[in-house]
This record gives C-alpha cells, sequence and structure tokens, in this order.
C-alpha cells in the first residue's frame, strides 16, 4: 500500500480511562474509525459522550489508555515528546471552541505564527484571512474582533498551516447562526478545494447535513456511522 | 444564618481551597513575608537588646559621665564633690607607660586606683582573681584583652618601667572594664594592635611611682547622667585650663562602639522596611491575579445578591491570611534569631552583661507591619473585586490583552521578529505585573549593592588608609632623641628600606571659638612614611577634617595648639588640609615643629622593603637595649581587618536574603505571568510550536523586566548605600561610600540568574500542560 492509499485516520480499538478504581471514567471505548483523505466528518453525540476525548487523541494532544491513533501513517501513540511537536506541526490543525488567540497578536500574525510552523509566510497569512472574509481586519487585536471574526481567525490559523487532517471542536459553538453557517462552509471549502480531510466535532445535528460522514457516540462508542449523499447537502 | 453570613462561611471554605491550590505562590509571597519578619523582628530585638545590653554594663559598672585630664585636678575633684548632682567623684593617675608583658614591650595605660580600693566610679568586673585591696604593693589587675591576648592570669608576673629601671608587678586578676570594653588607647587612636597596647590597673601608689608627673584624672558620677550637670562639669573643667576634658558620649570606647551600634540600628530598619515592600507587592500581584482569574464567580456572586463589602473583605482576608502564614513562624524566627544575633554582637564587642528580653512591643509591631502590608497590598485589588460589574463579568471571555502594538515597535523603523513582537507586547499588555516585578528587582538590587557597597567601602577605607596614606610598617620609641647615627644603623639593616625620625602626640588645636582634638603627627617633609597629596609645607599645620569642621578654620588663619603631655601652646597658621579617612590627625613638618621649639623626636618610622618580614624585624628592633617600645603598623591592618569579620558576616547573610527575595518575586510574577497565558501556551503547544521556542520567549520577558529594574535599582541602591554609609561616619573614621564595577556586576549577575532560575518551576508545568483540558478552558 502506498502513501497515498492510507487512511488519513484510523483508529484501532481506541480507549481512553480517566483516573482508577472505582471512579475510573472510560470516555472512549475501544473505538474502531477509518477515515479516508479528503473525508468531512462529524462527531455528534451528547455532553460526555467521547466527541472530544477522540479529537483530542486524533491530533496527539491526549494519550490513550489503550488502542492505536495511526494518522496518515503514524502511530501517534509511539510517539516521543519531541516526535509528538513534529505530528502535530505538519499533520494536524486545531480549530477550537473558544478560539485561543494569542491576545498580544493581530489578527495576521496570530495566523503567520501558527501557519509559520509548516512555511506558510506573511502573504500567505493574508490570504489565508483573505479567504475567510477579514481582509480588512489583519492588523486588528483579538480584542477588537467580535466573537465570529476571531473565530474566522482562528480558521484561517488552521487553514493557513497546510495540514492534511484539520480538526474543530465545536468551531460554531460560540457563534450566531449566520456567523456558525459561514465557518463551516469555509470548512467544507477546506476539504472540497484542497482535499483535507475534516473532523468536526458539534452536538448540532444540523451541521451534519455538511458532512460526507456522520458518527455518532454514546458512552464512548460509535453507535452511528453513516455517509452523507451530496446531493442532499445544502448549498 | 443570614444569607450575607452563610455567603462569608461559604467564602471562607473557599478562602482554604484557594490557599491549597495556590500554595506554591502563596508559599512564595509568604516566604518574602517571612524574611522581612524574621529581619525586622530579629534586627528591632537585637538592636533593643544590644542598646539595653551596653547602657545595663555602664549602669552595674559605675561608669563616669565626666573625665577631665590635667590641670589642678584635687581642686576640680573638690568642686566637682560639691556641686549639686554629683553622685561620685575619684581622682588617679592616667598615664602611657612602657611594659613588658610576656617578654613583649609596650606602651600600656596605667590606671590608678584609690588606696582603700573601693572604687566609685568605673568599677571593674573581676573575670579571675580578685580585684585591688588596700594595702596592695607592686600589685596589677589586667584589662581582659591584653590578658587573653598575651595569656596571662593571676600569678603571672609582667614588668613596668618607672623612668629608671623595669620593676615586676605582680597580676592579681584580670577584668573587664567599661572604660575598655573597645581597647582605644584615645579618640585619636581608636585602634590599637592588641600586641603593643594593655591597660593595667594598679594601687595608685604604684601609679604615681612609674608616672610622677601623671596626668592625672578626675572621673565623676552624675545623677541619672543629667546633661545640664555633665555640661557644667565640663565647663567648670575647660575654664580651669585642663588638657582634656569629655563626657561619655565622647569616651573612646564608647565612642568607637557607639558607632556600631548606631549603624546596627539603622540596619534594624532599613532592610526589614526593603523586604516587606517586596512583601507587599508580591501579595498584590498574586491577589491580582487571583481576581482577574475570578472575574466570572465573582460576577456570578455579585449577581446573586453578595455585597461588595462582603466581597472586600474575602479578597482582603486573602491577603491578610497570607501575611500571617508568613509573619507567624517569621516572627518566632526573628525572636530566635535576634537572641542569638544579641549574643554574638555583645561577644563580639566585649560587652560583658548581655540582656535577651522577650519584648511584647516588638512582637506586636512586626505583627502589625505584617498586616499592615497584607491590608494594603490586598485593598486595591480587592477593591476592583468588589466592583465588578456582573453583567460584564459573566459576558462570553473577551481577550485580554492589548488594542495597539507596542511604542517599541512604533520607534523601531525595521520590522521586528515574530518572536520579539510577542515579548513586547506581552510586557506592555500587563503594564502592573511588570512594574511591580521591576521594583521587586529594584529591592532586591537596592539590598544586593547596600550590603556589597558596605563591604567595598570598609575594605577600600582600609586599603586607602593604611597602603597609600599611612605607609609606615614599624615606629619604634627610643629611649632618646633619635640621631642621624640611629636612622642610618636602622637603615643599614637589610629589611628597612626607610628610617625617619617623628614624633606623634595628643595634641588640642583651638581657635578662640572652638577646639578640637587631634593626634598631632610630624613627618619630614619629603617624608615617604606617609602619603600626603603635597609635601608637607616648612612652616604651619595641616588640618585634619574633624580639626578644619570643628573650627571652621581657612588656610592662613592662626589657632592654638596644645600639647597637654608637655603642658605647652603655642599659636601656629593653617597651611593646609587632608582628608583622610582617619579625620581626626593632623600634620606638621619636623622643620615648621623645630621651628616652634618643639621637644626633638624620640620615635623613628620605618618602611620596609617588600620582602621585609615585619615580624621578625619587629623582635629583633624590640630587643635593643635603646628601644623602649616597638609598633607594628601592618599588625594593625590585620586586627581591623579582623574587627571587619562581623561585617562580612552581615553582607554575607544580607546577600543570602536578598538573593532568597529575589527568588520568591520572581517566581511568584513568572508563575502569574504563565499563569496567565496557560490557554496561550496550549495552543501554540497543541499547534506543534516546540517548547524551546516559549521557554526563549518567557525567559526573554524575564530578562527584559529584570533588565528594567536593574538601572533604577543600581542607581537607588547607590544613593541608599551612601545614606547608610554615613550612618558609621565619625570622630574615629569616615566612611565615603565605595562601590566597585565587580560589585555592580556581581548584584547584576545575581539578580538575573536568580530571575531566570526562579522561572524554572513556572516552565516545568508548562512543560506538563494539560493541553486537553487547557484548550477548552474558557478564560483567556
Amino acid at each position: 500500500m502506498t502513501s497515498t492509499e492510507l487512511p488519513a485516520i484510523e483508529t484501532r480499538r481506541l480507549t481512553r480511562v480517566y483516573g482508577t478504581g472505582p471512579t475510573a471514567l472510560r470516555a472512549l471505548d475501544e473505538v474502531d474509525l477509518i477515515v479516508p483523505a479528503g473525508q468531512f466528518v462529524v462527531l455528534l453525540g451528547p455532553s460526555g459522550s467521547g466527541k472530544t476525548t477522540l479529537l483530542n487523541l486524533i491530533g496527539g494532544i491526549d494519550r490513550a489508555t489503550g488502542g492505536a491513533v495511526i494518522v496518515d501513517g503514524i502511530d501517534v501513540g509511539r510517539l516521543d515528546r519531541r516526535a509528538l511537536t513534529t505530528f502535530r506541526r505538519e499533520q494536524v490543525s486545531f480549530v477550537f471552541q473558544f478560539f485561543n488567540l494569542i491576545p498580544t497578536l493581530t489578527a495576521v500574525e496570530n495566523v503567520e505564527l501558527i501557519a509559520g510552523l509548516t512555511g506558510a509566510d506573511h502573504a500567505d497569512a493574508t490570504a489565508a484571512l483573505d479567504d475567510v472574509g477579514l481582509s480588512v481586519e489583519v492588523d486588528r487585536f483579538p480584542s477588537q474582533l467580535s466573537g465570529g471574526q476571531q473565530q474566522r481567525v482562528a480558521i484561517a490559523r488552521a487553514l493557513a498551516k497546510s495540514t492534511p487532517v484539520l480538526l474543530a471542536d465545536e468551531p460554531t459553538g460560540a457563534l450566531d447562526r449566520a456567523s456558525g453557517e459561514g465557518v463551516l462552509a469555509l470548512l467544507r471549502r477546506a476539504c472540497d478545494e484542497h482535499g483535507r480531510t475534516v473532523v468536526i466535532v458539534t452536538h448540532d445535528s444540523s451541521i451534519a447535513a455538511m458532512a460526507d460522514r456522520v458518527l455518532e457516540l454514546v458512552d464512548g462508542r460509535i453507535v452511528v456511522d453513516r455517509s452523507v449523499q451530496p446531493e442532499r447537502r445544502p448549498r | 444564618m443570614t444569607g450575607e453570613s452563610q455567603a462569608r462561611a461559604i467564602l471562607r471554605h473557599k478562602l482554604r481551597r484557594d490557599l491549597r491550590r495556590r500554595r506554591a505562590q502563596i508559599l512564595a509571597v509568604a516566604g518574602t513575608v517571612l524574611l522581612g519578619m524574621v529581619l525586622f523582628t530579629a534586627n528591632l530585638d537585637a538592636s533593643r537588646n544590644l542598646g539595653t545590653s551596653y547602657r545595663e554594663t555602664y549602669e552595674r559598672f559605675l561608669t563616669a559621665d565626666v573625665w577631665v585630664t590635667g590641670g589642678p585636678t584635687d581642686q576640680l575633684a573638690a568642686d566637682f564633690a560639691a556641686t549639686d548632682g554629683v553622685v561620685a567623684v575619684e581622682t588617679r593617675t592616667h598615664a602611657d607607660v612602657p611594659m613588658t608583658l610576656d617578654s613583649r614591650e609596650l606602651v600600656a595605660r596605667v590606671i590608678g586606683g584609690p588606696a582603700d580600693g573601693l572604687v566609685d566610679v568605673n568599677q571593674l568586673l573581676v573575670n579571675e582573681g580578685r580585684g585591688l585591696r588596700a594595702g596592695d604593693g607592686w600589685v596589677t589587675v589586667l584589662e581582659k584583652h591584653a590578658a587573653d591576648n598575651f595569656d596571662l592570669g593571676p600569678g603571672d608576673r609582667v614588668e613596668i618601667w618607672d623612668g629608671s629601671a623595669w620593676r615586676p608587678l605582680e597580676i592579681v586578676g584580670v577584668a573587664t572594664s567599661a572604660e575598655y570594653l573597645f581597647p582605644a588607647r584615645s579618640r585619636t587612636e581608636v585602634f590599637t594592635v592588641p600586641d603593643e597596647f594593655a591597660v593595667a590597673f594598679v594601687p595608685e601608689s604604684v601609679a604615681s611611682a612609674v608616672a610622677p608627673a601623671g596626668p592625672r584624672q578626675v572621673v565623676a558620677r552624675v545623677e541619672g547622667r543629667d546633661p545640664e550637670v555633665v555640661a557644667e562639669l565640663l565647663r567648670t573643667a575647660r575654664s580651669a585650663g585642663v588638657s582634656d576634658a569629655y563626657a561619655l558620649a565622647d569616651q573612646p570606647s564608647n565612642l568607637a562602639l557607639q558607632a556600631d551600634v548606631g549603624g546596627f540600628e539603622s540596619l534594624s530598619y532599613l532592610f526589614p522596611v526593603l523586604f516587606l515592600g517586596a512583601a507587599g507587592m508580591a501579595t498584590y500581584v498574586l491577589l491580582s491575579r487571583m481576581i482577574r482569574q475570578e472575574r466570572t464567580q465573582i460576577g456570578m456572586l455579585v449577581a446573586d445578591g453578595v455585597t461588595s463589602r462582603t466581597i472586600l473583605r474575602h479578597y482582603v482576608g486573602h491577603a491578610l491570611v497570607v501575611s500571617l502564614i508568613g509573619a507567624i513562624p517569621g516572627i518566632v524566627i526573628g525572636e530566635l534569631l535576634g537572641r542569638w544575633m544579641t549574643t554574638l554582637y555583645t561577644d563580639f564587642l566585649g560587652i560583658p552583661i548581655t540582656v535577651t528580653r522577650f519584648s511584647w512591643a516588638t512582637v506586636l509591631s512586626a505583627l502589625g507591619f505584617a498586616l499592615a502590608v497584607g491590608f494594603v497590598s490586598g485593598w486595591v485589588p480587592a477593591r476592583t473585586a468588589a466592583r465588578i460589574d456582573p453583567a460584564e463579568a459573566m459576558r462570553p471571555p473577551t481577550p485580554t490583552g492589548i488594542d495597539s502594538t507596542s511604542w517599541a515597535e512604533r520607534v523601531w523603523p525595521l520590522t521586528l521578529p515574530m518572536t520579539a513582537r510577542i515579548v513586547i507586547r506581552n510586557l506592555a499588555r500587563s503594564p502592573r505585573r511588570v512594574a511591580t516585578t521591576a521594583v521587586g528587582v529594584v529591592l532586591s538590587m537596592v539590598v544586593l549593592i547596600t550590603s556589597l557597597a558596605l563591604n567595598d567601602t570598609t575594605g577600600s577605607v582600609i586599603d586607602r588608609q593604611f597602603s597609600e596614606i599611612d605607609r609606615r610598617d614599624l615606629s619604634v620609641r627610643l629611649d632618646h632623641p633619635v640621631t642621624d647615627a640611629d636612622l642610618l644603623a636602622l637603615e643599614s639593616l637589610e629589611e628597612i628600606a626607610t628610617a625617619e625620625p617623628s614624633i606623634e602626640l595628643l595634641v588640642v588645636i583651638s581657635t578662640p571659638e572652638n577646639r578640637s582634638e587631634q593626634l598631632l603627627q610630624v613627618f619630614r617633609a619629603d617624608t615617604v612614611a606617609h602619603g600626603f597629596p603635597a609635601p608637607l609645607p616648612a612652616s604651619g599645620i595641616v588640618l585634619g577634617s574633624t580639626a578644619r569642621e570643628t573650627l571652621g578654620a581657612e588656610i592662613g588663619d592662626t589657632v592654638t595648639v596644645s600639647v597637654p603631655a608637655l603642658d605647652v601652646s603655642i599659636p601656629v597658621n593653617v597651611a593646609g588640609f587632608v582628608a583622610e579617612p582617619i579625620p581626626s590627625v593632623s600634620y606638621t613638618s619636623l622643620e615648621a615643629w623645630t621651628a616652634a621649639g618643639g621637644v626633638p623626636p624620640t620615635t623613628v618610622v620605618l618602611t620596609l622593603r617588600d620582602n621585609g618580614e615585619h615580624a621578625a624585624v619587629r623582635d629583633l628592633l624590640a630587643a635593643r637595649d635603646d628601644v623602649i617600645a616597638v609598633t607594628d603598623h601592618r599588625a594593625m591592618i590585620d586586627t581591623i581587618r579582623e574587627l571587619l569579620t562581623i561585617t562580612i558576616f552581615f553582607v554575607g547573610l544580607m546577600v543570602i536574603f536578598a538573593v532568597l527575595m529575589t527568588i520568591g518575586l520572581m517566581f511568584n510574577a513568572v508563575t502569574v505571568a504563565l499563569a496567565e497565558r496557560t490557554n496561550e501556551m496550549a495552543t501554540l503547544q497543541a499547534n506543534g510550536m516546540p517548547r524551546r521556542w516559549i521557554r526563549t520567549t518567557v525567559t526573554a520577558e524575564t530578562v527584559l523586566v529584570v533588565l528594567l529594574g536593574l538601572a533604577p535599582g543600581a542607581l537607588l541602591g547607590w544613593f541608599v548605600a551612601g545614606r547608610f554609609m554615613g550612618q558609621f561616619d565619625n570622630e574615629s573614621f569616615r566612611f565615603d561610600m565605595v562601590l566597585s564595577r565587580s560589585s555592580l556586576l556581581l548584584a547584576v549577575v545575581l539578580v538575573v540568574v536568580v530571575a531566570v532560575v526562579a522561572e524554572l518551576p513556572g516552565l516545568r508545568r508548562v512543560d506538563r500542560l494539560d493541553l486537553p483540558a487547557v484548550v477548552r478552558e474558557r478564560s483567556v
């Protein structure tokens, strides 16, 4: 199998247990999953179902208790600290629910700082902001932007960092409906136009309609795994 | 329980848990308070106890209030006795006489005791053997310093020069004298070499036999040490034309020790205030951060009806508790350390009575001080918390950052690298935190520079006085006037480089309005034994600093020089001035001295060749028949250096404290800075930013803040050190503040290194961040 044929993300009996003894919490319970490259996946589920845990394990910011996560052929669990940093830099981009922008950097600097890790420059960062409709706000600080604008900066940051996998944790959770739809459209474009694998965690089932595939988690297990027909996606 | 008191009870639980959760930071702040309290309590207690021990010693031994030398002593004694308020008066012989102790010839101070052996003024504390009794013959009670130095005790014998022959003197006792707690020969000769000075208390019959010409002295004790009666006695004495009259305040030993006790008292306030200031700032930084972090909770409490008064009480209470955590053990340790320091100081100063009383005043003032620091530093952030608008506080998070680029970037013509931009803007983002940390650096620098300057100044003063100015290695007192043949004979010795005739004697220099007691040294105009800025003039006198200041004389003015020992007074022109560390020495040339009819010199001052072993030469010269005494000036430097060991000990202690304070402040500042940006750090790590980059930016920020505080810290330290050294100035020694470049560099390096080391625990915490948890936090 050549690298192009590898699934973008694969999990094998992936398990994450928090705590020990009788109070231990099994957040993920032997999850098996294969996500081909370029797929737009939505993870649905109630609070505490294990969605964010799965996302964090895929992104290499949490360690599994059992099983394996393989991203683009890399077994994330086997990476040492240094290799894990390289993995995060080159393989995944994050969009956090609460934006997590650096308050002392302007919009373009926030993008440039992270995107620069994969070789993007100032022009790329400006272009990414332009793509998300923030060409005027490039030199504004986070405190001078609205919540929707901040989230678009966070997405521009993830988009400009040219990694094969883009992970978004409740990217529309803090936004109004119109801003939320705009954000999702941007992520969909990243998938369609740049062939990036996108995994979005949400508990808003209406977002599922934009996905290629919907996974539903309950108590740390995938209970629904369905594909969405392209013609049924909203335009 | 009302709703408000219930809220308070719950807030008390919160307070306990907050203390547990932030224990590292709390301990850093409490540790700084503790250091301040330890210093405050220990210094205040030791200073108070030292003062009490000192005064108690003078009281217990019925120390005199007035000393009068020369003049009509019997008449003066009668006049004094008739003065209201005078409790006791005694007359005695008080002369410097050659003695041999343990085969070593020296000029000893011989003091006569009353014939009946009953002393009403200046009693002795007999350490070994017995005191003088009625009917005693050729016996002595040796003063403790000499007995210890020569390892002599009751039953041993010494010899005394009676003007024509050496006479044996049996030691019957060893005693401590309040007049010689510090073995100063006179106010102008405060430092003496143990091998060359001894005080022997002898029956008056022996004293008058070895020094029939005196001088004699009247000593008087005044009821309650009434200053008006003391002043009256001094006026009476001076109007009778005595050669010397002084009060207890000017008594040589007291004068020397008062400088130490006074300097110690200023220390007891200066450093603790600096440390407590630092503790206050650390508390302020900690609480400000906490309130910002708890903004939403506070908003919720206020929205639910908790009064702003309760919020204020909660956070002020937090600051007070942190202060008390440091203060209580600090006061206990300080009390114990204070006792130890009192004993250390009384031992070092030779004060025989050590009083270590527990003082509630010290404890309560320390506690009050700590609570005041907690209250003041907690009030401002607590008031901010109490005024929080609940609606504002509970809105979705607004990035707390800046809304414009820093002025440094606007001024700088080129675009700064991203890392530099982040570093600079992070500083601009929390100006108060930066300011308080920089002020902490300033305080650390003040403590370090003051301590190091104390060390440098004392070292420099000694080097200047005893290397550049006083170049005598040895002085030899002959039993006849110095001749050219003597000089040639001495210079013919291989180790001796130069031999010059010299005279040294106590004089009183006066104008019609003022008088100044000085040590007059007479040298050849072209002397090499003393470093003058210009050769000594052929006529006139060169005045030392105290004489210049006291007399207010100008060059060309006429002053009267009186020599009590020779009972002569001559008018002399002021030919110049010198500003030396020992300010009470004036000079004239041998030519001028001879022209004025002065007695021929009997002393030869020697400088040795580089390889000259002064101890060997000293012993060689002491063995000569025509030599009465040999003074080893090099040994005096060693004695003075030895006296400074306590200064070095103190400096070392202060440096350690300053380092601890810097660690506490920096740890707190960096921990808070990192805590404010945990979310950013985690985001950067989640995106693959190397930890090294994060460490570099944090370290760069720390170093920049430290650099901000270094220059003002150095300047303020310089100023404080100058004022501090001024406390030690007295008639015996002038301390012009010196701070060497290496000390300044050491202070800078220490502060920077300590600051960088103090941030390591905070950086380790960043390395161990729980990324999944942090990136989901709402706070930024």
